[in-house]
């Protein structure tokens, strides 16, 4: 009996006889013998398979870990066990464009090369060069938050007023709900120059798609020397309420307003002009829960003081050893000293990075 | 006395060639036939003067005289093909080959129900699009000449039952195209972000995370193709839709870009990472049904049975893919995610839906009832009578096919914009309309060219869709240069007209060469 193996090697169906006995004779035995498979060969093939795909999993996984919208924090002596930064960017240094991309999506009415973006050691430059009538130019947060949270930067026109035409820098917060509703309704605060002049306004808009028309609530006077640099906080729920703080002064405060502004929402951090190169600068940016800072681990009944001067908080710790310290909506976040007093030890914590929202954990003794 | 001894022998010869001849061709039409079977089991010349003839011609007509001693009832009339065997079974066969394009037309579905697909989406933003766009690029451009090769070799193996084998072929060729596709990746992540310091950190990764799940999830996909595996292949797709299409339900009034680009990465890493659990569980599952192992040939003559195919696939991408990387800039050097000719490119590309079912339902068909009903009908002398059959058969499904694509054609030109009323994701394409209608020319054309080329892939013929897929490469590279002074997105939608009329025209001129002789181009492929 004679069977037959095919053996594919080119065309893939010259055969190569084999006989009962084992022995195979070769049509051209001059050619190379090449193996089988081995049933080896198939079996480590399912390990091989199995390790890839394992492997394709967690390097997929591991390539895309987006970068953390905030900065790591750490303090001696405590443990933050829950974050309440939902975004922070001190723009305190240089950093790439690129870098900034993996936050910020820039974009504006501004023609290409009319608006441009720099993160500087003095901030987040958002600038428009001259270009006829009103352009403008902004950078976008990526991420969403809302309603329950406080925005903050500390935001900054040139000192040079504007003496032709019109700029203004803005910090608006913005539904981000554009995608399914078509609304661009925000409200806003922006530092306006004209004719050498400057003044500051809050107000909120409605629009769908673009050209939102605005309400302004509340303005400074306009004069020639208006600040040119404020930290500004809001607060929306984006239904009724709205208050505005520049620096730690409550500017605006209502909650019977009708903004209409679906949340979540996302921050601008924006430059308008008409006619003149403008810019506008940002730093010290964040967003944060509008809830108090939680310190866990501490005595019953102890004392517990965060910060100092206008930023002190105080609380005492409850049964469960837990003290709840409310800072003011402007001092939301911040870095300052920790103290707990009580009948045992004083506990010193010189530098603690806290944030509304945030559970802190006290560690040792 | 003698020359009677002589002549009895001779009948009896004659007798003896006319049962040999009827044992192997019971009712053979002329003594033309009966002299190719004469001269099929060594009868030649010397020995049909030594019967009384004057040649082979001459023996063929004295045994096709005796014919009727030999041939029994039974076999005189051999037996029509039924109906079935040969007829297309036209809506079937178009289902069977929709079936086909899937993951495509599934992927088409959760964009339209959710505005995502697998790895694109309406909501991405401008750095992630262009990671994503160039990683895919770059995924499907590398990974497709090996994805031809092993469709080319695995289905060979997978024919002579060989299960052993096919693991051979899937590690050097899909395997390997994977490592070759993340090696690639890899150099265009370095070259893009640390070189040119184009794009971002955090897209860079994601960017090369992109091209490797993508292309273990095409390389994946192959196997299934393969084998047939469609409901398997099925489950996993629309499983992974629905986990797609919740997500992006779930996701509130927000849908985070960056969040959401993120997950459908993860999502189809895990896809591929399980079809290729479920390939391999099949492959070392089913025992080996051919009657001995094979031999494993040398990796030279696979490559050698394989570069033509191979290189096709490269050149087939490179004329799908390479419009929407100019339609960015690539001829002026960058790259910007261009959202209008993807969009307009993409609703055009909707035409290649049934122009494939087609091209699968008529190659499927010509293989397995067309080929063979007709050479069951046609005898040996009636070779222009089976050229005549196929040429014919294959004049009407090249009919078939352009109306189809005209048909399409029409519809995606005429229908879509007025869909962008009711459907947001097609709302600008009412602004691009003379893109749409050349883009949607340009796919018609394409869809044509690779009707006739896996027709041609069908008969074993890989060099004229070598020569279309090279020359359509050529002539986008040319026309796309000429058109860059127009705008990159005209430059775009010249380059892929050009490409696909030349890639079309030369397959066309290909297969109506090689249908004009299938006899010997069949005959070769074994």
């Amino acid at each position: 009996m004679v069977t037959q193996l095919a053996r594919p090697e080119d065309s893939g169906t010259r055969p190569v006889v084999a006989g009962t006995d084992g022995r195979r004779r070769h049509p051209r035995p001059s050619r190379v013998r090449r193996g089988r498979v081995a049933p080896n060969y198939v079996r480590r093939w399912r390990i091989e398979v199995a390790l890839g795909a394992v492997v394709l999993v967690v390097v997929a996984t591991s390539l895309t870990i987006w970068p953390a919208p905030a900065p790591a924090r750490v303090a001696n002596g405590a443990d933050l066990t829950r974050s309440g930064i939902v975004m922070a960017d001190a723009f305190d240094r240089p950093v790439s464009r690129g870098q900034l991309m993996d936050h910020y999506v820039f974009n504006g009415s501004a023609a290409p090369g009319v608006g441009w973006t720099r993160a500087t050691a003095r901030g987040l430059q958002v600038g428009v060069t001259p270009h006829p009538g009103w352009a403008g130019w902004f950078a976008v947060t990526l991420d969403a938050a809302g309603p329950g949270v406080i925005w903050h930067t500390e935001m900054s026109r040139p000192l040079q007023p504007a003496r032709t035409g019109e700029g203004e820098a803005v910090f608006a917060v913005q539904t981000a709900t554009t995608q399914h509703s078509g609304a661009i309704n925000y409200v806003v605060v922006s530092a306006l120059s004209t004719r050498g002049e400057g003044e500051w306004l809050v107000g909120y808009a409605h629009g769908v798609i673009a050209n939102a028309d605005t309400d302004v609530l509340w303005r400074s006077p306009l004069r020639v020397g208006a600040p040119t640099t404020e930290p500004v906080t809001i607060r929306t729920d984006g239904r009724r309420t709205l208050a505005v703080w520049l620096g730690t002064r409550r500017v605006y405060a209502s909650d019977r307003l009708r903004l209409d502004v679906p949340a979540p929402f996302q921050a601008y951090l924006e430059v308008q002009s008409r006619q003149i190169g403008y810019v506008a600068s940002f730093q010290d940016f964040w967003v944060a829960d509008a809830s108090p800072v939680t310190v866990t681990g501490v005595p019953p009944g102890a004392r517990v003081r965060l910060g100092s001067g206008a930023r002190l908080a105080t609380a005492t710790a409850g049964r469960d050893g837990t003290a709840s310290l409310v800072p003011a909506p402007p001092t939301l976040v911040g870095t300052g000293a920790l103290t707990v007093a009580g009948s045992g030890r004083r506990r010193d914590i010189a530098h603690l990075p806290y944030a509304g929202g945030d559970v802190w954990h006290l560690t040792g003794g | 006395m003698t020359a009677t001894v002589v002549d009895d022998a001779g009948d009896l010869a004659l007798h003896m060639a006319a049962r040999t001849v009827a044992g192997q061709c019971a009712a053979p039409l002329n003594a033309l036939e009966v002299a190719v079977v004469l001269e099929t089991c060594g009868y030649t010349s010397t020995r049909a003067s030594a019967l009384g003839a004057d040649g082979l011609l001459d023996l063929g007509a004295k045994v096709l005289d005796l014919m009727p001693l030999y041939a029994s009832p039974a076999t005189v009339a051999e037996p029509e093909p039924t109906k079935d065997d040969h007829q297309p079974n036209g809506p079937l066969d178009f289902a069977r080959g929709l079936v086909y394009s899937s993951p495509w037309l599934l992927s088409i579905v959760t964009t339209v129900v959710a505005g995502v697909s697998f790895w694109s989406s309406n909501v991405a933003i401008p750095s992630v699009a262009n990671a994503v766009t160039l990683a895919t690029a770059v995924a499907l451009l590398v990974t497709a000449p090996f994805i031809q090769a092993f469709g080319r070799r695995a289905s060979f193996y997978r024919g002579l039952g060989d299960q052993g084998m096919i693991v051979w072929i899937t590690r050097w060729t899909l395997e390997l195209g994977l490592v070759v596709t993340a090696f690639s990746c890899l150099v265009f992540y370095l070259v893009r972000n640390v070189v040119l310091h184009a794009g971002t950190p955090a897209t860079g990764r994601l960017g090369l995370a992109a091209g490797l799940a993508i292309a273990a999830l095409q390389v994946g996909l192959a196997s299934f193709y393969m084998r047939g595996a469609f409901l398997s292949m099925g489950v996993i797709m629309v499983s992974a839709a629905a986990v797609l299409v919740w997500h992006v339900e779930h996701a509130g009034a927000y849908l985070n870009p960056v969040a959401l680009i993120v997950w459908q990465l993860r999502l189809v890493a895990v896809m591929a990472a399980v079809c290729w659990v479920l390939s391999a569980w099949w492959l070392l599952r089913v025992p080996s049904t051919g009657l001995s192992p094979l031999w494993r040939p040398s990796a030279l003559a696979v490559v050698r049975s394989v570069m033509p195919y191979a290189a096709y696939g490269l050149g087939f991408f490179a004329i799908v893919v390479l419009p929407q990387i100019v339609s960015g800039g690539l001829l002026q050097a960058r790259y910007s995610f261009n959202p209008s000719f993807t969009l307009t490119s993409g609703v055009a590309l909707m035409v290649l839906v049934p122009l494939l079912a087609q091209t699968v339902a008529t190659t499927e068909h010509m293989l397995h009832r067309q080929f063979p009903a007709s050479l069951r009908r046609r005898k040996v002398a009636e070779i222009d009578g089976f050229r005549r059959d196929m040429r014919r058969y294959w004049r009407a499904q090249l009919a078939l096919v352009l109306g189809l694509g005209v048909t399409a054609g029409v519809a995606v030109i005429v229908g879509a914009p007025r869909l962008g009323t009711s459907l947001s994701i097609l709302r600008d394409l009412t602004r691009h309309e003379g893109l749409l209608a050349a883009c949607t020319a340009g796919y018609v054309l394409l869809g044509v060219g690779l009707f006739c080329c896996q027709a041609l892939f069908s008969l074993s013929a890989p060099m004229w869709p070598l020569a279309a897929a090279g020359g359509g490469c050529a002539s986008m590279v040319v026309a796309s240069s000429g058109a860059t002074s127009a705008g990159a997105t005209v430059a775009a939608a010249v380059g892929l007209v050009a490409a696909a009329a030349v890639f079309a025209g030369v397959a066309l001129l290909g297969a109506h060469r090689t249908f004009s002789r299938a006899d010997l181009v069949y005959y070769r492929t074994f």
